[in-house]
């Protein structure tokens, strides 16, 4: 029981930020940083391969659409602003 | 008669292909162009019919348009302002460039619109959107559009990547 409860807290707790789905809030509020683009970029392309949304946006529902939306303008913000793929 | 099949083969692959011609011109003059204010919308059946004032290159300017067709309100009424915007640009001259691509497409219909990732088209078929300046990707010269459409009776906004090929088209790298 002990060990199941400790897998669990691993689970929940000891994920590094790489492996966490961010909100719609917090994609909109995501901290872009050209001296961070590395690791940032890591992290968003990480969501997008979990999320796996279809490339036609109007195949997705209000709530993905707009989701898609900000994950990919915000990786595309890399390149445009940092010049960094 | 010997040579008769051959003919017959050649006949049909000319009958399924497909082509499309694209052309447009675009005004490629650098004009300060303000967004429509003071906009007056008067929609009628499968119509509307826009009033607005834009400012060119410093001077107001009265707008006038009228947009007929069967799409939403709002659908009319955009490409109503949008429409003329281009009539008023178009009359104030300047220098024009023209593009054309020929598609073909063996026996099935080309479509345009909506555009998908993987899609050739030309710069001036999908409008900018306002942080507008062009980027480098893979070393080539790309930039953001934005498309406005209608699909099953709503108006969409959608944004994309866009990126010059070798052979003066451009190929749609992403949309969302």
């Amino acid at each position: 029981m002990k060990k199941i409860l400790i897998l669990v807290s691993l689970l929940l707790f000891g994920c590094d930020s790489h492996s966490r789905i961010l909100s719609y809030e917090e994609l909109v509020n995501y901290p872009s940083h050209c001296s961070k683009a590395k690791e940032q970029l890591a992290e968003l392309r990480f969501i997008q391969r979990i999320k796996n949304f279809s490339q036609d946006p109007d195949s997705l529902n209000e709530a993905d659409r707009a989701y898609n939306s900000r994950l990919k303008s915000t990786i595309w913000w890399y390149t445009w602003k940092c010049g960094i793929e | 008669m010997k040579y008769s099949p051959i003919i017959l083969i050649l006949l049909s692959t000319v009958a399924w292909a497909n082509c499309s011609v694209k052309s447009a011109s675009q005004n490629v003059s650098q004009r300060q162009v303000s967004s429509p204010t003071n906009l007056v919308k008067t929609i009628s059946t499968n119509q509307c019919k826009v009033k607005y004032n834009l400012k060119v290159d410093g001077n107001w300017h009265d707008v006038e348009y009228t947009y007929k067709g069967f799409e939403e309100e709002n659908v009319l009424c955009a490409k109503a302002v949008d429409e003329g915007r281009k009539i008023l640009l178009s009359q104030m001259g300047g220098i024009f460039q023209t593009e054309s691509i020929t598609v073909c497409n063996e026996g099935k219909p080309v479509q345009f619109r909506p555009v998908k990732i993987g899609d050739l088209v030309m710069d001036n078929e999908l409008g900018r959107m306002d942080r507008g300046q062009n980027f480098k990707y893979r070393n080539s010269n790309c930039r953001l559009f934005r498309e406005k459409y209608e699909k099953d009776r709503i108006f969409r906004v959608t944004h994309g990547v866009i990126c010059q090929t070798d052979h003066q088209e451009w190929i749609v790298v992403d949309k969302w």
